[in-house]
């Protein structure tokens, strides 16, 4: 857990460090799986604000919307989004973050299991874990076959 | 879509056994009063905070179930239920008793799902109607796992002796499903029977009044309230003042309303089958409900009803004590994950004793010991088991630690309603 601290504040540094030299011009936003470079539309139907930092090897684009609530997708070097996050009082749009993804998830969601404040979807096309309580609901999900080399899952956060 | 594991077994245990203690398998609804009240709490009264004795029964006091759930709910597993009565505001003879309503210390307000509700009660629930115009309310409730949709009501609700009158409260499922508006309908499934909440109802007595809050009395776009017209047309979001929207039922009760205190035996390292505890309303109110001497407060912000947990040296702002998880729900990638149902557990090979500190805004600070077992071993060992106080599976939140309900075991965990005064100081506070 130590080097998931570690990894998260270099995360934070970097962030902070990619704010401060200006943002990278990237596409506004794009479902999980998708093509960034194609994707232009879906930020204006998010209606939402968006933002990007480089990372070594990948891009973090953060979109905050109307909500309050904010969307981080991560992008590798080849356009693929391959991990997005959501927190926030509300769900953001998951038809439109989780893209094609979202009747798998749906699927997954309706199958019997325990409670409604968590759900964990561990399938070899789709992780996603979401969850928190009323006022306060975050997810993050990936798609394993598109995490860039050298990747650590523990950095999506 | 496979079904295996813990869940076919669950089921299957569920069929077979007409799972004891619990009432599971019996009658949906009880009838008359005498389900709603106590009851003998906890069995030989073991467990709480030091070495503190269940509450007995008492007129602020209800008996909560850990169980199988209610027919036609599938896989339940630590998720306690209490009983209350509703009735059409003002009457004493148009009521129901409904059983099987969860304790969410983690949301706010009483919901029900329409398909129990009897007829002549359901049409006697006044639907609340958008501010200055005649059209229903409607709720987008967002769960981690999907959505419940229906119209916002009021009710006289009982539970034990304790008595709420005009509750704005939501009925799930009462609504057309295609008028769902997209910004609902895109957030997940749909759980608007009791197949898919897994519960007849869940009663929201977490720190806060209300579910919302001021966000949606002063203004729109978090997707909470709808107006709905009822010819069909489309829902358009809507502001809804603060008496209107979902409410902690406690806030409305004559006395005992500055919160609850949930009082949970200890249970045996493989589980149990089911376990009985009592929610006790107010804090300090009664010679029943005192702060125990030696509970810690834990002061929440008054916004998400969030503390800070440290645990292996990281610390989570976004922590929270929530009876309505079934898991404890955490970050570690040094403990084993597993999949079982294509879901998310830890699974380690031996049991890992583990500490945690969690922190108030307040600065006051409180150790927690607890154990992560293997999940599946706990499952696949006791298949008909609802009881377990060491299971556990990734957080969703990297900034998270949600102390579910396996925590409440073995405590007394007091909640505190934000804005009201207690024996232990001013809400919102979660203390044990």
């Amino acid at each position: 857990m130590t080097s998931t601290r570690h990894v998260g504040t270099l995360l934070k540094m970097a962030l902070g460090a990619a704010l401060v030299a200006g943002s990278v011009t990237l596409p506004a936003f794009a479902a999980l799986g998708g093509d960034a470079a194609s994707v232009d539309a879906d930020a204006a139907k998010m209606k939402g604000q968006a933002r990007a930092t480089a990372v070594a090897g990948y891009t973090v684009q953060e979109i905050t919307l109307p909500s309050g609530t904010v969307v981080r997708e991560y992008v590798s070097a080849e356009g693929k989004v391959f991990a997005v996050t959501w927190s926030g009082m509300s769900q953001p749009d998951l038809q439109q973050t989780l893209g094609t993804y979202f009747d798998q998830y749906k699927a997954a969601a309706s199958a019997p299991h325990a409670g409604h404040h968590h759900l964990t979807i561990h399938q070899p096309e789709l992780v996603l874990n979401s969850g928190g309580h009323m006022r306060a609901l975050s997810g993050k999900a990936y798609v394993p076959a598109l995490l860039p080399p050298n990747f650590s899952v523990n950095d999506i956060q | 879509m496979r079904k295996i594991a813990l869940f076919a077994l669950i089921q299957l245990m569920f069929v077979l056994c007409a799972c004891g203690g619990g009432g599971g398998s019996g009658s949906l609804l009880s009838s008359g009063s005498s389900g709603s009240s106590g009851g003998s709490g906890g069995s030989g009264g073991s467990g709480g905070s030091g070495g503190s004795t269940i509450a007995s029964a008492g007129p602020n006091v209800a008996t909560i179930v850990v169980d199988a759930g209610p027919t036609g709910a599938i896989g339940t597993f630590n998720t306690p239920f209490v009983t209350v009565t509703i009735c059409a505001p003002g009457s004493t003879t148009n009521c129901q008793t409904i059983d099987h309503i969860e304790v969410d210390t983690g949301s706010y307000g009483l919901r029900v799902i329409s398909s129990v509700i009897n007829t002549t009660l359901l049409n006697a629930l006044p639907v609340e109607n958008t501010p200055g115009f005649t059209v229903p309310i409607v709720e987008c409730t967002m769960f981690g796992d999907g959505y419940s949709w229906g119209s916002m009501r009021t009710a006289d609700m009982t539970i034990s002796s304790e008595k709420a009158a005009g509750v704005p409260m939501q009925v799930i499922g009462d609504q057309p499903t295609n008028n769902v508006p997209a910004a609902c309908a895109n957030t997940g499934p749909e759980e608007d029977t009791v197949a898919q909440f897994g519960a007849n109802g869940i009663l929201g007595v977490g720190p806060f009044a209300q579910d919302c809050g001021n966000s949606c009395a002063n203004g729109t776009g978090s997707g909470f309230y709808w107006s709905c017209p009822s010819n069909g047309g489309a829902c358009t979001e809507t502001q809804v003042p603060l008496n209107m929207q979902s409410v902690n039922p406690v806030t409305l009760f004559a006395a005992d309303n500055n919160g609850v205190i949930v009082e949970m035996p200890s249970i045996a390292d493989a589980g149990a089958l089911t376990s009985t505890g009592a929610l006790v309303f107010g804090i300090g109110t009664e010679g029943n409900n005192s702060l125990a001497s030696t509970a810690t407060v834990l002061t929440t912000d008054t916004t998400y009803g969030f503390i800070t947990t440290d645990y292996k040296n990281t610390s989570y702002p976004h922590s929270f004590i929530d009876s309505g998880s079934n898991l404890y729900y955490l970050n570690d990638s040094t403990i084993t994950a597993c999949t079982i149902d294509q879901q998310s557990f830890f699974c380690p090979a031996t049991e890992q004793s583990l500490t945690a500190i969690n922190i108030g805004t307040n600065s006051t600070q409180s150790t927690v010991n607890f154990t992560v077992a293997d999940a599946q071993t706990q499952f696949n060992n006791n298949p008909s088991f609802t009881a377990f106080d060491n299971v556990a599976a990734p957080n969703s939140d990297g900034q998270s630690f949600d102390f579910g309900f396996p925590f409440f075991y073995g405590r007394f965990v007091y909640t505190a309603i934000a804005g009201m005064n207690t024996s232990g100081g001013m809400g919102p506070y979660f203390a044990y």
